[in-house]
């Protein structure tokens, strides 16, 4: 009801205030006893007229003394406080003060700590920033890990599981060669090999190990040295439809490598690596192969590639120097290849 | 099945790999990409009722024939030599890469392709250079536009024609 009859006078605000007794001892000088949060956050709150208007319900009057007298006055449409305590701008300014003054001085602390982080942030000096962030990041993220372990480890497997792979394939790679390198020739037929290790030192399980690894020939390409043309080519994990495509650009990456990097040089690109996939390439006079394996392949097994080239070349050399695009017989070229497809 | 291996040469931005895509993909881009070494692809053809797998090298250009790689040009078959047509020089520099082309392969086939023919005139002086030196060195020229698809399938068909008549001259 008296709310009904507010204005947008923080004067009348105060006084209906004070009629509500709650803030009496404002205005009752020199009892000024300000600050108190409740009466912040009304007068904060009774500040924001924007939402009242005649059709808000009538606030439910406080029960007090003063409430209660003024209900059993009849009807009185403004308490005698509405009249009785006016103030002046002066007056008002001075209260306003005094009952903020808290609030202010923590506005000014945070907005010195909001400029301190934004010169933080519009600084150049990386460094500075990551000194800030370090110590909050690093809990964070030790958090989160202690946490829920699973999900990180899901997230963080694929880039540190092919990191690993990779460092297990190439330690195993080392581990073999090394192996074959005291072995010379891991050729020999099983009895002599173990005897040989065993004068040489070589740790048995090593050895063992060496033999277990996994090895297997996936694609063999005969390639045109000069034109790039595929001239056969053999798979053993099913055909493959592009290989005469795959061929000229193997030959196309050798002839980009050799003039790029080493015109007018003897070299040969012998390898190309992917993942756990490598090509080895091995050149004849005028048929080259390539070879797609993986897994760590038998010492001595490029001898047998460049074996196989010359082999080939002094058998079909003059099939091989007439070839211009049209296919050669299969029966001619494949004795040649099946045999490294099964090593 | 036959294949031959066919080389596309040219100055740089002349419209190699336009033509190349518009014939193998039936597509053009306005975007101008410039080719890194070699980009190949395949392309069966049937030819006067006989199949031949054209392997397609399409090189990357450069200011004149001195740039061109030449191991990729060993072995081909035949070659497409583009100039633009718009430009001049990539018209007069026509005569280095036959040579070069001759001196890798002296039995190479070769077509002349003079590109974006659809940014010329009819009466532009370039078209008469183009069939000048077309004359002189006795290469059949193809005006083509790889933009609108022009002659593109002509220029190829009338390459492909060409090693399968050496295919049978043999």
């Amino acid at each position: 009801m008296a709310y009904q009859t507010l204005e947008r006078d923080n004067n009348t605000l105060l006084a209906w205030l004070l009629a509500q007794e709650i803030p009496l001892n404002l205005v009752a000088p020199p009892q000024v006893t300000p600050t108190p949060d409740l009466t912040v956050a009304l007068l904060t709150e009774a500040l924001d007229f924007s939402g009242l208007d005649a059709s808000c319900p009538p606030l439910k009057p406080q029960s007090s003394p003063q409430a209660e007298g003024l209900a059993s006055l009849g009807e009185p449409e403004r308490p005698a406080a509405l009249e009785t305590f006016p103030l002046s701008s002066a007056e008002m300014e001075k209260l306003r003060e005094l009952v903020l003054i808290a609030e202010r001085q923590r506005i000014a602390k945070l907005e010195a700590q909001v400029s301190q982080l934004q010169r933080q942030l519009d600084s150049d000096d990386s460094e500075e920033m990551i000194a800030s962030f370090k110590p909050v990041i690093a809990e964070i993220i030790a958090a989160r890990v202690r946490e829920s372990q699973d999900d990180v480890a899901e997230a963080l497997y694929p880039v540190i599981g092919k990191s690993v792979r990779r460092a297990v394939a190439q330690a195993i790679r080392d581990l073999a060669r090394g192996v074959d390198a005291a072995m010379r020739r891991s050729l020999y037929p099983q009895p002599v090999r173990k005897l040989m290790q065993r004068m040489r030192g070589i740790d048995a399980e090593d050895a063992a190990l060496r033999d277990l690894l996994p090895f297997q020939v996936h694609e063999i390409f005969l390639i045109h040295q000069e034109s790039g043309l595929l001239i056969h080519h053999l798979s053993a994990v099913g055909t493959l439809s592009d290989a005469d495509l795959i061929g000229g650009m193997l030959s196309a990456i050798r002839s980009y490598v050799q003039e790029s990097f080493a015109p007018g040089t003897e070299g040969t690109l012998e390898e190309i690596r992917y993942g756990d996939l490598r090509i080895m390439m091995v050149e004849g006079s005028i048929a080259s192969l390539a070879v797609v394996l993986q897994g760590t392949e038998p010492a001595g097994f490029q001898s047998l590639l460049l074996e196989q080239v010359s082999t080939l070349h002094n058998a079909c050399g003059r099939d091989l120097r007439a070839f211009d695009g049209n296919p050669l017989s299969a029966s001619t070229i494949l004795p040649f290849l099946k045999p490294l497809l099964e090593v | 099945m036959i294949q031959r291996k066919v080389c596309l040469v040219g100055d740089f931005a002349v419209g190699k790999t336009s033509l190349f895509s518009r014939f193998v993909y039936n597509r053009f881009s306005e975007s101008y990409m410039t080719t890194i070494g070699v980009r190949l692809q395949r392309k069966v053809m049937l030819v006067e009722g006989q199949e031949l797998t054209l392997i397609l090298w399409d090189t990357e250009g450069g200011q004149d024939s001195t740039a061109v790689k030449r191991t990729y040009l060993g072995g081909a078959g035949g070659a497409i030599v583009v100039c633009d047509l718009t430009r001049e020089s990539s018209i007069r520099h026509w005569p280095d890469y036959i040579q070069l082309l001759r001196q890798i392969n002296p039995t190479i086939l070769l077509t002349l392709a003079a590109n974006k023919v659809d940014l010329l005139s009819p009466t532009h002086p370039h078209r008469t250079l183009a069939q000048q030196i077309a004359q002189e060195a006795k290469i059949p020229l193809i005006f083509t536009s790889a933009n609108t698809g022009e002659q593109v399938e002509n220029l190829f068909q009338t390459l492909a024609k060409e090693l399968l008549r050496a295919e049978v001259f043999h």
